[in-house]
């Protein structure tokens, strides 16, 4: 059997114990998660506009 | 010491159904405590994210691939599944765009000098890497070095580029062309016709196939976009979320983005003081990797032993996963965002992609042997 370091196990755990320090990280820092204040389960039929925080999109410039 | 590769790769009868279970235990704890603690839409898109994680990797589905096998060997399957997945999307998305559906946007975007470039450069960078915007994600979670490396170089250039993108969209670009109705529904579907039958025509008669198992993931990721897409709001995304990450690890050691015309815009200032699991393409990144690494340790393949790659090969790697990232941005997408979403909701900048990354990619290829990246 592969030791732990010489197989996948080693990468794809790395991976997600970065996972789990950027949202650790992302909870200190951020504002907090409200459950109360949360908009619709779904967008399509909402009255809500688009965030506009997409890969496509590009603000207006200065 | 607990040898995890055998815990995770190959472990006793006795206890495989208990890892499985907590495989499976694992994303469904994850999901409903995040809808509980940040509101049910966010674990709806984490759901869809390891939904697309473990269709990616369950079912072999990707990218990078099935261009490389379309260039080298002109085998034409992997990319006609592609383009079945997109013109499933296309035909909900076509009408759901056209409705009266404000909150609804496409993935559109001008076509431009920095586009067509960075769309070039993208499909060389994922070649070098054998992954693309998702790709990436999927091998880093199923535990691929190659892209474990990659990814936080990723990260950083997706920030980069989203960094200096008004100063490289203000090269020059075309007015934004879309298509929309039923005869831009039309339109797209017979251009990813031609597109199929002209890759099948190219092929070999032996090749002359696409596998069920394809067949299969295009309809699972296909069903899973057109979620995402009205869940969301907006169409399947990577890139948008990775710069993201990065630029908030900037903003926290002190960097002042309202530098940068993009993050100082409103809607780029609000998702910096967010949490990253009210992001979209965030939650789904983050489900992708989860859902990659299911399918990876359930099949045992954790056990798979790393290759041996020579130092100009990690070098290359990290500079290619730098490029992956800030030539995604210029591109205004990935192959997610761009070509998948972009031609699937009428973008023709997601046409004009699909081209630059193809050249792109030819040239990718020819390099990796060079770079020591061939194994």
């Amino acid at each position: 059997m592969t030791g732990f370091f010489m197989s996948r196990a080693f990468p794809a755990s790395a991976t997600l114990l970065a996972v789990v320090a950027l949202l650790v990280f992302d909870l200190q820092t951020s504002k907090s998660l409200n459950p109360y204040t949360a908009p619709a389960a779904i967008m399509l039929g909402s009255d809500e506009a688009a965030s506009g925080a997409f890969c496509a999109l590009v603000p207006p410039g200065k | 010491m607990t040898d995890i590769s055998t815990s995770l790769g190959a472990p006793a009868k006795g206890s495989r159904l208990f890892a499985r279970a907590g495989l499976i235990g694992l994303p469904l704890v994850v999901i409903l405590a995040l809808m509980a603690s940040a509101g049910v839409r966010y674990g709806l898109l984490l759901a869809i994210g390891v939904g697309f994680g473990l269709t990616l990797e369950g079912l072999r589905f990707g990218f990078a691939g099935p261009w490389r096998a379309m260039i080298l060997r002109r085998e034409p399957a992997g990319l006609i599944a592609q383009l079945l997945a997109i013109g499933l999307v296309a035909v909900v998305a076509f009408p759901l765009l056209s409705g009266d559906h404000p909150e609804l946007i496409g993935a559109h975007a001008a076509v431009g000098w920095s586009m067509v470039g960075g769309a070039f450069v993208f499909g060389a960078a994922m070649q070098l890497l054998l992954g693309c915007g998702s790709g990436t994600l999927v091998n880093a979670g199923s535990g691929n070095p190659v892209s474990v490396v990659a990814l936080p170089f990723f990260v950083v250039g997706a920030f980069a580029g989203s960094y200096h993108l008004l100063w490289w969209t203000d090269l020059g670009h075309l007015p934004l062309v879309v298509l929309e109705g039923s005869r831009g529904l039309v339109i797209t579907l017979l251009g990813l016709l031609i597109v199929g039958l002209g890759a099948l025509f190219l092929a070999p008669k032996q090749a002359r196939f696409v596998p069920r198992r394809l067949l299969v993931a295009a309809v699972l990721l296909a069903a899973l976009a057109i979620a995402n897409f009205a869940v969301a709001g907006q169409p399947w995304g990577v890139v948008y979320g990775l710069g993201l990450w990065a630029a908030k690890g900037a903003s926290a050691l002190g960097a002042d983005l309202t530098a940068s015309s993009y993050w100082a815009s409103p809607v780029h200032q609000e998702r910096l003081v967010s949490s990253l699991l009210t992001d979209y393409t965030s939650l789904t990144n983050l489900g992708i990797i989860l859902g990659a690494f299911i399918v990876a340790a359930w099949r045992s393949g954790l056990s798979t032993r790393l290759p041996s790659l020579p130092a100009r090969a990690w070098l290359a790697t990290v500079i290619a996963g730098f490029l992956l990232g800030y030539s995604s941005r210029l591109a205004l997408g990935c192959n997610v965002g761009a070509f998948f979403s972009g031609i699937s909701t009428g973008s023709l900048h997601g046409w004009v992609w699909f081209v630059a990354a193809f050249a792109g990619a030819w040239v990718g290829i020819r390099l990796r042997k060079p770079l020591g990246l061939e194994g």
